[in-house]
């Protein structure tokens, strides 16, 4: 499958934290013929292994989880109440549809309720719902969703002209879509390291699947994959360009070899690239996975996306691109 | 006592080499073992000089301060910083910096006070911009780069009982174990210097280096805040100078170990050493870190009282920092105690 | 049980002073194990053998939350701070128990009527102190030291269905896994209870508690909020009396779904009531057990509470004999996990 074609079929799917196994199985299949060999662990990681010459361990690693949200409480036949599953923000969810998926495994559609303007006291207009003010409307369905039943905006993945696409969980799919067309591209070139790649549970909610799994893969290496936020108009945070191609993250948790070998990779092969300074903690899984045993080297690839945690985030999949095009160029120089 | 050169040197969360290299170089005839892990920390040995080791002890301080980053360098030629740690924004103006591996001066400008039109508009990271002298975006990415580190520039000082610089924390806990690595230490266990990275942005080297070492118990010397000033009613004090070293009961996230708290109390009271008890219970330390790793390593806490740390201009009571090294080498006496 | 809940609760053990309530829970078990030890951080740990060599692990946090004197002034007055996530408007009017006895009155500042009314808007422990009935700090320093921790003092009272005292949180669990031991015969699977130390102020035990043991699954027990009294919170369910709650997530972990659906199917099959529980907030030891190593399948089985963190947390009896009924299936299962 097509790299766009392969990011719309998993970003369109749901999973968020904990209830991921939808898009570990579209991987799962779609990777399968990649790979040497391809599991799920304990906690729901999906993990495909790439065989090279013995030369040293390089894991690739993406979170598959997406924000979402969880039907909290069932006010009566018409309303539930809902909670979030990662960092939503509530301002973008009145008049929203959502896909409710029942713990039963059916799907159920909601509506994210708001009173008409008509209706409102005028002074309180203007203001922020606020989230415990929400309710979402499931009358609609002949049975009822369940509580404890996840959700998502349903906000299928479209394209935006030529190389633009729109949609929700772009963050981080966008990553995972990658790491697939990789392994894509491994099956044809030799290379001397073993390969991992690793699509990992639960980041939204804490980093816990890429802690657990790279403690059990214990590489040399580990390259995380996630997107960083592009074209913001601020005036300390960093400039990152959407189709200004994939950020290198340097700061504190990323290690400075690694950093200094994906950036000649990416000069010597003509990627473009832009450079993400990280003054802390990153807020990706590399935070979590370089402090794994007795520490990890790390590196950080990210995706430019706008309006992160929304259902219109933007990616260009000319960035993707040169994004499969630097780590190929670094497993090769590895 | 090695501070006057530990605390000049530049190493901010993440790149600390330059205070590691020093550090090595000055200790390494000295050790029995001396390596670096894979994020940098620092690990060295004094084995114990009986035949068979009764145990694993091991201190730990970390080698990074809290600093700058660069974080975009503007079209005309300005750049716009993010802090490493927590440095208060309000510290900048008018303050001069060390940018990238260069050290390119640089200098906090802020509108002369004739041309203020709110005389309180509070200093943030989002107004303030470093002025390196150029005036368009070309020139300034010839002399530094997105990504740079940054600190203050300022000397360290000494005085006959006080010591003025940047960097004390934690840069007088790497100095005791340096002391404590020039002793002649007869120990019938095995003792461990952990000069670790990362504290200041979330104690993060000090559970990597805990992994390696493995040991029985840990003991972690910080620098820590005194708040012994006018400003400040006398029970909001955390410490003061002049009181000895400060010991810790209990930070953000661990109570310490009752065990290695009572202990260090004790041994404090028995040899007659001056100490203090810290008295506020906020802020967290590498104990924490440390405490969490593995199969849970009971860790406790020393400091060096310290006036207006993360500042240019900490201040530092020189008879505080030789009561600490004394009751470090006492712990070291009565180490056997605790490791039974 | 209520016996055992009662002296479980009255028990003054804050994070990091647990020695108390550990040597309690060892009296009262009464041998009902085949080992136990406390490891270097002070986890209390009591093992009762099974037949498959799988290993379930059970965790209840032993410490409650408290207050650590920080002053003593000149008159003999202490100043405090929390262990955990003390409020200081509970503590306005209530009292505290230090370790060694000795009790203290909780007072608040205010020099004028408008900094009186400022202080109460804004409380915060910086405005508190503690009247031990001291004359002065010589004497204060007699009853206790800077760095001397308490709780507070409060007593159980059964109300019928409802049981009330401090420190329902969590010695709720910790009684819970109390009267399974003493329930079980020769288990299915092994079982080790974790009594956990300093949960309140970070998950502190339990992140080290299972390295050595390497469980096969974890269920942490442990209390939560409650939607049933006027005008609660409208985003959560939990009643009071409506059974276990299953938690599926709170703000710090995901409950393993196949955990989850198995006590979910494990109470349906035995008629336990229960319910489902999502948490907009909070925390359990099932998080540190989810990150522990190469990860284990963790779900965290709640007590529904009512006023968590005051002198005077609610728990309904029922809820608490149900879920030793779905521990004690669970613990007698067989599973994949």
């Amino acid at each position: 499958m097509e790299l766009k074609e392969f990011l719309k079929l998993i970003a369109s799917e749901y999973g968020p934290g904990g209830y991921e196994e939808n898009v570990v199985k579209i991987i799962q299949e779609n990777i399968s013929k990649y790979s040497d060999e391809v599991k799920t662990d304990n906690s729901g990681n999906l993990i495909a292994f790439k065989k090279g010459n013995g030369k040293g361990k390089l894991l690739l690693e993406a979170h598959v989880d997406e924000i979402g949200l969880v039907v909290s409480k069932i006010v009566n036949e018409d309303y539930v109440r809902i909670h979030m599953v990662g960092g939503v923000d509530y301002k973008i969810l009145p008049g929203q549809r959502l896909k409710i998926f029942g713990r039963n495994g059916k799907v159920y559609r909601g509506v994210v309720g708001m009173l008409a303007p008509h209706l409102q006291k005028s002074s309180d207009r203007g203001k922020v719902i606020d989230f415990d003010e929400l309710f979402v409307d499931v009358s609609m369905n002949d049975e009822k969703p369940e509580l404890g039943s996840m959700a998502v905006l349903d906000a299928p993945v479209v394209e935006l002209g030529e190389t633009l696409l729109t949609g929700k969980a772009l963050d981080n799919r966008s990553s995972c879509a990658v790491i697939f067309e990789v392994f894509k591209t491994l099956s044809k070139i030799k290379h001397d390291a073993d390969i991992y790649a690793l699509f990992s549970v639960k980041e939204e909610t804490g980093g816990v699947g890429a802690t657990v799994a790279s403690f059990s893969i214990e590489p040399d290496i580990a390259i995380i994959l996630d997107v960083t936020h592009a074209d913001v108009n601020g005036s300390m945070e960093p400039e990152i360009k959407l189709d200004g191609g994939p950020a290198l993250g340097i700061g504190p948790t990323v290690n400075r070899e690694v950093f200094e070998t994906l950036k000649k990779a990416a000069e010597e092969n003509n990627v473009k690239y832009q450079i993400e300074p990280l003054p802390g903690r990153s807020g990706t899984d590399a935070d979590s996975i370089q402090l794994v045993k007795k520490g990890i080297k790390t590196g950080l690839v990210s995706i430019p996306l706008r309006y992160m945690h929304t259902p219109a985030e933007i990616v260009s999949i000319e960035d993707l691109k040169e994004a499969v095009r630097l780590l190929t160029a670094y497993i090769i120089k590895f | 006592m090695f501070l006057s050169e530990l605390s000049t040197i530049a190493g901010v969360s993440g790149n600390e080499s330059k205070v590691r290299d020093f550090i090595k170089k000055t200790i390494e005839n000295k050790v029995d073992e001396l390596y670096e892990d894979k994020m940098g920390n620092l690990i060295a040995l004094k084995k114990s000089k009986t035949q068979s080791s009764k145990g694993r002890f091991a201190f730990f301080a970390h080698m990074d301060e809290v600093g700058f980053m660069v974080t975009r360098i503007n079209e005309d030629g300005k750049l716009s910083i993010h802090p490493v740690g927590g440095v208060d924004a309000r510290l900048l103006p008018g303050k001069r910096l060390k940018i990238g591996e260069k050290g390119t001066p640089g200098v906090v400008g802020l509108k002369a006070i004739h041309l203020q039109d709110n005389l309180d508009n509070v200093p943030s990271y989002q107004s303030l911009k470093v002025d390196i002298g150029v005036n368009k975006k070309s020139e300034a990415e010839k002399l530094v780069s997105v990504g740079d580190y940054a600190i203050f520039d300022v000397p360290f000082e000494e005085y006959s009982k006080h010591l003025i610089g940047k960097a004390f924390d934690d840069r007088g806990g790497c100095s005791l174990m340096m002391d404590l690595i020039f002793e002649d230490l007869k120990l019938p266990f095995d003792v461990y210097f952990a000069f670790v990275v990362q504290e200041e942005i979330g104690l993060r080297g000090s559970g990597v280096a805990a992994e390696e070492i493995k040991p029985d118990i840990a003991i972690v010397l910080e620098t820590t805040t005194a708040g012994d000033n006018p400003e400040l009613e006398e029970y909001k004090w955390a410490t003061h100078i002049g009181d000895g070293p400060a010991i810790t009961f209990m930070h953000r996230g661990y109570v310490v170990n009752k065990k290695v708290y009572e202990w260090i109390v004790d041994t404090a009271e028995k040899k007659g050493i001056k100490y203090q008890l810290k008295r506020r219970t906020a802020g967290g330390t590498d104990a924490l870190s440390v405490s969490k790793r593995l199969f849970g390593i009971p860790a406790g806490v020393v400091s060096i009282p310290c006036r207006y740390i993360h500042s240019p201009s900490s201040v530092m009571y020189k008879d505080d920092y030789f009561d600490t090294l004394n009751l470090l080498k006492a712990l070291l006496e009565e180490g056997e105690v605790i490791l039974s | 049980m209520k016996d055992i809940i009662k002296t479980l609760t009255e028990i003054s053990s804050p994070s990091g002073r647990e020695d108390t309530i550990a040597e309690k829970i060892v009296e009262i078990l009464d041998g009902n194990f085949d080992e136990y030890w406390r490891d270097k951080l002070g986890n209390l740990i009591v093992l009762k053998k099974g037949k498959t060599g799988k290993k379930v692990l059970l965790d209840a946090h032993m410490d409650e939350i408290g207050v650590v004197v920080t002053n003593i002034d000149e008159n003999g007055f202490l100043r405090i701070e929390a262990v955990g996530g003390v409020n200081p408007y509970t503590l306005v009017g209530s009292r505290v128990r230090f370790q060694n006895n000795v009790v203290g009155v909780i007072g608040i500042e205010g020099e004028s009527f408008r900094s009186s009314r400022e202080n109460m808007k804004n409380l915060s422990f910086d405005v508190l102190f503690v009247d031990i009935g001291a004359k002065n700090k010589e004497d204060a320093l007699k009853k206790v030291k800077i760095g001397s921790f308490g709780t507070y003092d409060a007593s159980f009272h059964d109300l019928g269905d409802k049981l009330v005292s401090k420190a329902m949180d969590d010695r709720i669990g910790c009684a819970v896994m109390v009267q399974l031991l003493k329930e079980l015969e020769e288990p299915l699977n092994d079982v080790y209870c974790v009594f956990a130390v300093q949960e309140e102020i970070g998950l502190v035990g339990a992140t080290v508690a299972g390295y050595d043991i390497e469980p096969d699954v974890v269920i942490a027990i442990d209390v939560t909020a409650h939607g049933d009294t006027p005008k609660a919170l409208k985003r959560i369910p939990m009643k009071l009396g409506d059974g276990p709650a299953l938690k599926v997530m709170d703000a710090y972990s995901i409950s393993d779904r196949k955990v989850l659906e198995f006590l979910e199917e494990l109470a349906k099959k035995e008629n336990i009531p229960y319910q489902i529980e999502i948490l907009p907030f909070g925390g359990t030891d099932a998080a540190a057990y989810q990150r522990l190593k190469a990860g284990v399948p963790s779900a965290t089985v709640s007590i529904v509470t009512r006023y968590v963190h005051t002198p005077s947390e609610m728990v309904d009896y029922n809820d608490v004999l149900n879920t030793v009924k779905l521990l004690k299936s669970f613990v007698n299962s067989e599973f994949l996990f």
